[in-house]
């Protein structure tokens, strides 16, 4: 079984028109933005990325926007600080970071950050290590890092950090990949990862990798595709990806495929695919170079060549 | 869904203009609604945009969000019109908990009864929802965050340490009852004082005899001191004799090991593991490189242990990847 290249991107081109019976599929409404997000970048991956619905496309995000400068999920919804980071991550994709009024972005964001160091992700005030990641990340792509109270950030990442070495969603959570992900994350976009004990926290992700060569987000859960991009990418930020079985993971994403019926990834092996595993899946074959992907880089999540002309 | 009727068709809402998705347009990410879902929204779309806070405003954010759950911005508004129009909140939260068991995975379900419990102020009757809802799924991430909150805020310390010491019963693997047990441990006034410590190491010593269970093996590292090291490895080495070595006892034995510079014991530790954790064998290959070899002063239990990897009659169960040592002791 090989990753196939051309199904998958047929899967993500006709992810516009998909035929949902079922009870969940109206349930991605609110969705919208992190959807454009997943599709858009897994085809800048395969190098399919439909450039010439770029106005169309740009022009929705932006009328996603609000007066406060930030986004919603979908026109109309409130803004909120992860669809406000989704927006830039597929503004970027087209290169259109130009269109935004950058400014108003960066006072959202920066309105949204407490006096302990986290951001809320909107005015009800849910926080987690999440928004700590979209903050910093949002910000350094649109270059008003300098805005934000750096310090007080690193307290709230480190006050996350559990005795495993590794992160969970607020102080005191439970350790896990994907809050792990938002801390390295965070940590590296301001260039501080020298606050961490990489060996430490390589060595606990490095145990999410199971019998099957995916990973897993928790001890003793079962492996799940999606982490192969935040567990997989944590351990290139901490630079200990060697640590990691390539071959496995990569056999694992493959087998998750869904090559008898419409595409995409699944979870795992056997299950229903859908377009955001199918996204993590391709993004994590990308960072272990897999052959026809280019590679989406590990800290901001964008194809390496996005982020050469966001940052010359 | 909820109505037979369309919503068009009602006579409550005819003085309302629907409005279509503007994003119907564009075609990214879109999916085919059922259509009552589509009407839905778009009266939702228009008493929204227009801020009204109506007592139908409010029932149609309650089908909303149960079709859709995640659907924030329908919470956002719900919560501006339970304020408005003065509503009971303990009706609101007998509301959400049914939608809460059937969509327990959400994230705004628990953010909003965060929100809906500060204005209620009282916790009564939250742990044992919480304890129905954990019994259906008891890892669910939001659900054990929205209980440490709980915890914290209303100072619910003292009966917590039986329920976590009965998910540990029930399901030694509950990697989350572990993290809750340390919660616990961390907030405990007798935090590292020694008796306390010496007592948990034993809880978890004791759990460390299923040598396939990741979590007590992790749970190791917060006793690693110079006090406790010695009945790390005494514990270690007994449970080795009795049921044999898994990866996670023996990685724990190379890591007691390289604390006190065995790096003789260190080199003999790695390369089985070299062996028998396969999925990691790069790791355990670079680390016996890295070792250094001294000689050193060998324990009882270290001439055991080396006897025990080195020994020609072993055996290795593939199922379990530990590797018992037969021989006698």
């Amino acid at each position: 079984m090989e990753f196939d290249r051309a199904k998958q991107t047929a899967y993500l081109l006709a992810a516009d028109s998909i035929e949902g019976e079922d009870i969940g599929s109206y349930s991605y409404e609110h969705l919208r933005m992190p959807g454009a997000y997943w599709t858009l970048c897994a085809l800048a991956s395969l190098d399919s990325l439909n450039t010439e619905r770029k106005i169309e496309i740009t022009t929705w995000v932006l009328k996603c926007q609000h007066p406060n400068g930030g986004f919603g999920g979908n026109l109309n919804h409130d803004p909120h600080i992860t669809n406000t980071h989704y927006a830039v991550l597929v503004l970027s994709l087209y290169n259109s970071l130009d269109l935004l009024d950058k400014e108003k972005v960066a006072s959202y964001i920066c309105g949204l950050q407490q006096e302990n160091g986290s951001f809320k992700g909107d005015e009800w005030g849910e926080s987690d290590l999440r928004f700590v990641y979209c903050a910093l990340s949002c910000m350094k792509i649109i270059g008003k890092l300098d805005r934000i109270n750096i310090d007080k950030c690193i307290e709230y990442v480190l006050a996350c950090k559990n005795f495993e070495g590794a992160f969970g969603a607020v102080p005191g959570a439970e350790s896990h990949a994907a809050y792990s992900f938002c801390a390295v994350g965070a940590l590296a976009v301001i260039d501080r990862l020298d606050l961490i004990d990489r060996d430490e926290l390589g060595y606990w992700l490095m145990l999410r990798q199971t019998e099957t060569g995916g990973f897993n987000g928790r001890p003793e859960k079962l492996p799940d595709v999606c982490y192969s991009w935040w567990a997989l990418s944590s351990m290139f930020m901490i630079q200990r990806e060697h640590w990691i079985n390539f071959e496995a993971l990569t056999n694992f994403i493959i087998k998750a495929q869904d090559l008898e019926g419409k595409g995409g990834i699944a979870d795992r092996p056997g299950n229903e695919s859908d377009v955001f595993h199918t996204f993590f899946g391709i993004a994590g074959l990308s960072l272990m170079k897999h052959p026809g992907l280019q590679t989406v880089d590990p800290i901001y999540a964008l194809p390496i060549k996005t982020l050469d002309s966001i940052f010359p | 869904m909820t109505s037979e009727i369309s919503m068009a068709q009602q006579s409550e809402w005819s003085d309302v203009i629907p409005k279509p998705e503007y994003s119907q347009k564009v075609k990214i990410g879109k999916i085919n609604y059922l259509p009552q879902f589509e009407e839905m929204m778009k009266y939702f779309r228009s008493v929204h945009d227009n801020k009204e806070y109506s007592e139908r405003a409010l029932n149609l954010t309650t089908n909303l969000l149960k079709a859709c759950p995640g659907f924030y911005t329908g919470w956002h508004y719900r919560a501006e019109l339970l304020d408005i129009l003065k509503k009971n909140l303990d009706e609101e939260l007998v509301f959400l908990s049914s939608l809460s068991l059937r969509n327990h995975k959400n994230y705004q379900i628990w953010n909003y009864r965060r929100e809906l419990i500060k204005k209620i102020g009282s916790c009564e009757g939250e742990i044992d929802f919480l304890n129905i809802v954990l019994d259906i799924d008891c890892k669910n991430i939001h659900v054990w965050g929205y209980r440490q909150w709980l915890i914290t805020t209303f100072n619910l310390w003292d009966q917590e340490y039986e329920y976590v010491a009965k998910l540990l019963d029930e399901d030694p693997y509950n990697n989350s009852a572990w993290s809750q047990r340390y919660f616990l441990e961390s907030h405990s006034q007798f935090y590292k004082t020694s008796e306390f410590e010496k007592k948990n190491l034993e809880f978890v010593l004791e759990h460390c005899k299923n040598i396939d269970n990741e979590c007590p093996y992790n749970y190791l590292k917060v006793y690693y001191c110079q006090e406790l090291k010695e009945r790390i490895m005494q514990g270690l080495v007994d449970i080795a004799k009795d049921k044999g070595f898994s990866r996670f006892l023996l990685q724990n034995l190379g890591f007691l090991y390289e604390k006190d510079a065995k790096g003789e014991m260190c080199d003999i530790v790695y390369k089985k593991l070299a062996k028998i954790d396969f999925m990691r064998k790069g790791y355990w290959n670079w680390k016996v490189r890295r070792t250094v070899r001294k000689n050193i002063q060998r324990t009882d239990n270290d001439i055991w242990v080396c006897r025990a990897l080195r020994d020609n009659e072993e055996y290795y169960n593939p199922i379990y990847n530990y590797y018992k040592y037969s021989a006698p002791q």
